[in-house]
């Protein structure tokens, strides 16, 4: 999709006339509120939620430090860093399990016919059309003490005691690959969809097993794919709020959480904001990587 | 380099080699590997593509598969190649039968019709991509990618994108990279397609002068008729999936054995007769002028009944003389370079061509103007009907 995206405006000669609708939709959707966010996080928070127009970096600061009761003096805490480090992996475990399964799916999918393909695409898409929530309680009901799974295997007689598999950070991140894998699938099917077949005949021509193909021709050149598909995974598997909540069971939390909970029954929208400004920029950090890569695949 | 040495090299360190097992001598050169089909039949969705070809391609030569455009030529390199299986015969290289084995088993490289060159890799890259398959050693690689650009002159492109490359380049890596393996049999697709004329001459002389130093065990698809005649050792003539013909480009010329053959290549003129007698190395026909000639029996061995005729427009001479006379009225003149070709029509219709070094007689020939022609009994054949 991103590709798409991407491959539309580098084609428009006349580029900016044509961008401008999507410009306008940047600005008033994307950067108007970043600001606010930017903002809001330099400001002093109001004791009943809101904000007063007081500045201060008292919110970054606490990201790092906590006032001691006590002495009232800053000590170093690594609460914040370790939420943040743990949406991070979280994220980077979603991105490479979608990659492990999305790669052999897209793959498989482009070696369809046409025909077969657009069956195969709208199978992919169909759980989307119910929402998030409904989809992640499905899953609560498939893979819970109770469930589906357990059910099975407890009257197979395979196991007498049920599996735990809810609320731990298998199911988390069972359900992050859930949500995410059309994220990467598609991209990747797009990508592969435009590799020549005859690149895959000459590499086995030129003596390469089946596997040295994938990894030596058929990966380099679809590297625009890839990059937009690990994208495309990564930045909201790094804010994703719903599905660590119900299928983690709240026990771990994460960036998302964490945000919310500022807003909510924190009441601190300054910390809540610092706290928002930080993912953005793990996310912006993510475009770049992925945008170097894209630079050297073209 | 000579060959002797390249199969050596490759005999050692490819596990493909199929040269050097142990009941046969230790110089792999030695072995003759003809290529070998064995009625070949091939059928794409119930339609018959390649039908129950039989031919041997000899080891060394530069063999080309000829014909127009759908009639399989690029469906028979896919299945020498190992793209496709077919569903009947046998393909064999030497001693070893090639019909269980992959593509990538085959010690046989194909330059595409397309050139297929790996976009991610740069000249060097995809020239050494088939010896990494093979896991030759880092130093062999770098050495063998060398002699071989050196042999397609692209020694000073060789850090060179794929995509920054002229046609002409891109053909020379694409051939380089189906070199570099040593592989018993070469398959070129129509490499010369896509260039340009002067480009294309060229090319086929460094192509030839390549096949020729490496004695080289090559099958081109082409079908350029010109190209084919000048570079090939034989030329197996294809019509919908058939070989109607295969031999030498002389004798494909000279002695074409069907009425497909003779206008495919260079240009013909039919006239129908009547066979009256037939001997082992004569036949004799009587023409629709009447008139009786005794021509050598060549490739076509002919029926009872209605005969056609073939000569050359080139031994169409002006004037009355021995040999078969007819008569006919200009039609046509024109000049191609220092020939004039004339088309003439016979009373009953019959077009003639006939082509000549540019005279003082053959230019005052006027359009309409009536005129002897006469053709050498020897320069006449029968030829077949095609089917
Ligand atoms: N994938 C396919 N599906 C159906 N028919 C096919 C397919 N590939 C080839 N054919 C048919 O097989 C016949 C032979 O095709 P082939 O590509 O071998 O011809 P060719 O001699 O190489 O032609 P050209 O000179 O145009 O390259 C054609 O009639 C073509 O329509
Ligand atoms: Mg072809």
């Amino acid at each position: 999709m991103a590709a798409i995206v991407n491959h539309r405006t580098s084609t428009a000669g006349s580029g900016l006339s044509l961008a401008a609708p999507a410009i306008v939709l940047a600005v008033v959707l994307g950067c108007i509120p970043l600001a606010f966010v930017v903002v809001y996080s330099l400001l002093t928070p109001a004791s009943f939620g809101g904000v007063e127009w007081v500045a201060s970096a008292n919110a970054y600061r606490s990201l790092l430090f906590r006032k001691d009761l006590f002495s009232e003096e800053l000590v170093f805490s690594p609460d914040h860093l370790m939420i943040f480090g743990r949406s991070v992996l979280l994220a980077l475990a979603t991105t490479v399990l979608c990659f492990a399964v999305g790669f052999p799916t897209a793959a498989y999918m482009a070696s369809r016919s046409p025909r077969a393909r657009k069956w195969w695409v709208l199978a992919i898409t169909i759980p989307f059309w119910t929402s998030l929530l409904v989809r992640t309680l499905a899953l609560m009901l498939i893979i819970g003490d109770q469930g589906l799974i357990n059910g099975l295997l407890i009257r197979s007689g395979l196991i007498n005691a049920p599996v735990a598999m809810l609320y731990t950070d298998f199911a988390v991140l069972l359900g992050l690959l859930y949500s995410f894998l059309p994220f990467m699938v598609l991209p990747l099917l797009s990508s592969l969809e435009k590799l020549d077949p005859r690149l895959l005949e000459a590499g086995a021509d030129l003596y390469a097993s089946r596997w040295r193909i994938a990894l030596q021709i058929v990966l380099p050149n679809i590297r625009p794919g890839i990059a937009a598909g690990c994208l495309l995974v990564f930045v909201p598997a790094l804010g994703s709020y719903v599905v660590p909540l119900i299928l983690g069971g709240g026990r771990s939390m994460m960036a998302g959480d964490l945000i919310a909970l500022q807003f909510g029954t924190s009441r601190n929208w300054p910390l809540g904001s610092a706290e928002s400004v930080v993912l953005v920029l793990f996310v912006a950090l993510a475009f770049a990587l992925s945008n170097l890569v894209r630079r050297r695949a073209a | 380099m000579g060959k002797g040495e390249n199969m050596e090299r490759v005999a050692r360190r490819s596990p493909l080699s199929i040269g050097s097992t142990d009941d046969r001598p230790a110089d792999a050169a030695s072995v003759r590997q003809d290529l070998v089909l064995e009625s070949v039949s091939y059928a794409i969705a119930g339609r018959q593509v390649v039908k129950d070809i039989s031919l041997t391609v000899r080891d060394g030569e530069f063999f080309t598969l000829l014909g127009p455009s759908g009639c399989g030529k690029t469906t028979l390199l896919r299945l020498i190649a190992g793209f496709e299986s077919p569903q009947t015969g046998s393909i064999s290289l030497g001693a070893t039968r090639l019909e269980g084995l992959p593509a990538a088993r085959r010690p046989i490289n194909t330059v595409f019709q397309n050139y297929a060159l790996f976009p991610h890799l740069n000249v060097a890259g995809n020239v050494a991509f088939g010896l990494r398959m093979l896991k030759w050693s880092r130093e062999d690689i770098a050495e063998r990618v060398d002699e071989v650009l050196g042999l397609v002159q692209l020694l000073d492109l060789r850090h060179r994108r794929v995509s920054e490359l002229s046609g002409g380049q891109q053909q020379r890596v694409a051939l380089a990279r189906a070199l570099a393996p040593s592989p018993k049999v070469l398959l070129l697709d129509e490499p010369l397609s896509a260039l340009d004329l002067k480009l294309r001459r060229d090319m086929q002389v460094e192509l030839k002068r390549i096949q020729t130093e490496l004695r080289q065990t090559v099958i081109f698809v082409t079908h350029d008729q010109e190209e084919a005649l000048s570079m090939s050792d034989r030329i197996a003539i294809m019509r919908d999936g058939d070989i109607l013909q295969c031999e030498t480009p002389a004798a494909l010329y000279t002695q074409p054995a069907d009425r497909f053959v003779a206008a495919f290549l260079g240009e013909a003129n039919f006239l129908s007769a009547k066979l009256r007698a037939i001997d082992n190395f004569h036949a004799t026909v009587e023409m629709r002028n009447g008139q009786t000639a005794s021509i050598a029996l060549g490739r076509h061995m002919p029926a009872p009944g209605e005969v056609t005729v073939m000569f050359r427009p080139e031994d169409v001479e002006l004037g009355s003389g021995p040999g078969l006379s007819l008569t006919a009225s200009v039609i046509q003149k024109s000049y191609l370079g220092s020939d004039l070709s004339f088309q003439l029509h016979l009373r009953d219709g019959t077009p003639v061509k006939l082509r000549s070094r540019a005279s003082a007689a053959m230019e005052a020939l006027r359009i309409g103007q009536q005129v002897p022609l006469s053709i050498p009994f020897e320069q006449l054949r029968i030829v077949g009907e095609t089917r």
